[in-house]
């Protein structure tokens, strides 16, 4: 560990370096000005370095001609790159400390103290340092994996669909942590689409494994099962037997449409999913109701399809409910304000109508999903 | 924070619940109640004072009920506010802890 003393006095830099150098520490840097330490630290000319000089401590005088060591220390501390850098004040009187300590110092040795106080000093600013860097380095690493990974949640989501007749837009916003929100569809056949949105308990790392982990099954399952009843009750199977040895509850709730283009039918099921909205012509607009329970709670699970038909031209909306939860209040008056906005704007292309939607979970906490169907 | 205040008459224990069912509430739910209900047989979690329950929740929720229902008890969770019911309904708690734990 590196050691920067700054002291006006060669005669005290020898002294205290003597003794660290004898203590063991041999990595030491002498400065006899704020100035010249400025300069070690390169910051001399105001302009920031974009790494951090290799110092692990400052053992700074406070009384120094032109620049004192509390000046010096508030310099160095407006530096972000060293607002972790512990300073410690040598000092012949105790009558500044106040101003010291207030400059951003950590400690202070007194002039004339014995060798085991400053050691001691040294030492428990040195280790705190470490532990300080190690703990750095380690939230640098995990913000790192972190955006690794909200990328690559990210980039399994389906691409938008564009086709005579039928847009499908997805759009997924993101908290600071990964979620188990994610959406998924396919073109099935020459007329029929499948859509599915899910939402995965809970927040954060655990909920995206098994959000992930459902996006693998997903295609086969959709692409073989097709039919509502059967994409539900298989992912139900499914999610049981892959976690069955898991001592929490393992559960998400998914909203799954089949949408046949060519006679207008949407059969679909809700395990537990905030309703999907429907605006049909200029000023209809419904929910499609009818739930199950969430997938993955209870091996019976009533996986039943219902059916409607839509005319065209319509828009349906699905969401997760980061989109209309607030805590201590209700959701169902949250899905209504949902209902009542996105009928407002039900006139814009599909696109710029989603972008619309977006704008309700701005400051929101939690993450969102918001996918969008045109039919036409 | 969650907490709970016990009250007990002969084989009957009510839990006075308060405050949100979160992930927060995982060690409460998870190793506090089940030991100190273990010696009655009716349970009754009165929701009066829970104002959210986030789906962390709920699953800490279906999972204490489920053990407890099938350790032989009768379990009853009692004066919901009605924004958490909502809740509660979109995910059809009672079709799966069963329509009797509401009444």
């Amino acid at each position: 560990m590196s050691i920067l003393i700054v002291d006006d006095s060669s005669f005290n830099l020898a002294y205290i370096r003597d003794v660290l150098i004898n203590a063991g520490y041999n990595n030491i840097k002498t400065a006899n000005s704020a100035h010249e330490a400025f300069g070690i630290l390169g910051i001399e000319d105001d302009s920031a370095p974009r790494r951090p000089a290799a110092i692990d401590l400052i053992l700074l005088d406070i009384l120094m001609p032109e620049m004192d060591g509390i000046e010096a220390c508030k310099r160095i501390k407006e530096y972000a790159i060293y607002s972790d850098l512990p300073i410690i004040f040598l000092t012949g009187s105790t009558d500044l400390l106040k101003e010291a300590f207030n400059a951003g110092g950590m400690d202070f040795i007194e002039r004339g103290s014995p060798q085991y106080e400053l050691l001691a000093r040294v030492n428990s600013a040195i280790r705190l340092k470490r532990e300080m860097d190690i703990r750095k380095n380690r939230e640098n690493r995990m913000h790192k994996e972190l955006r690794l990974a909200k990328h690559l949640q990210k980039s399994v989501l389906s691409s938008p669909i564009a086709e005579p007749g039928i847009q499908v837009n997805g759009k997924y916003i993101q908290s600071d942590e990964v979620s188990g929100d994610m959406f998924y569809w396919t073109r099935i056949d020459q007329n029929r689409y499948g859509v599915l949105l899910i939402d995965v308990s809970g927040h954060g790392l655990s909920s995206a494994l098994i959000s992930m982990s459902v996006r693998s099954m997903l295609e086969e399952i959709v692409c073989r099962l097709v039919e509502p009843d059967l994409v539900c009750a298989e992912l139900n199977k499914q999610i049981l037997h892959l976690f069955k040895n898991s001592k929490h509850t393992v559960y998400f709730t998914a909203i799954y449409l089949l949408i046949d283009n060519a006679d207008n039918k949407v059969h679909f099921f809700n395990a537990g999913h905030p309703p999907a909205i429907v605006l049909e012509g200029d000023d209809q607009s419904f929910y499609l109701k009818g739930t199950t329970i969430p997938i993955g709670v209870k091996k019976e699970i009533n996986s039943t399809k219902k059916t409607f038909t839509i005319k065209k031209p319509a828009k349906i909306v699905l969401y997760t409910d980061g989109l209309v939860e607030t805590p201590g209040l209700s959701i169902k008056k949250g899905i209504e304000h949902l209902r009542a906005y996105v009928s407002k704007v039900r006139s814009l292309p599909n696109d710029d109508f989603l972008l619309e939607i977006e704008k309700l979970a701005q400051n929101n906490a939690d993450d969102v999903c918001i996918i969008s169907i045109e039919l036409t | 924070m969650f907490t709970y205040q016990l009250d007990t008459k002969e084989d009957m224990v009510t839990l006075s619940c308060e405050g949100d069912i979160d992930i927060d509430a995982s060690e409460v739910f998870e190793d506090g109640i089940q030991p100190v209900v273990s010696g009655y047989s009716t349970i009754i979690f009165d929701f009066e004072q829970i104002y959210f329950v986030d789906s962390s929740g709920i699953g800490l929720i279906i999972k204490l009920v489920n053990e407890l229902q099938e350790a032989g008890k009768t379990v009853r969770i009692e004066r919901i506010r009605p924004e958490v019911m909502e809740v509660f309904e979109l995910l059809q708690i009672d079709e799966i802890l069963g329509k009797d734990t509401f009444l």
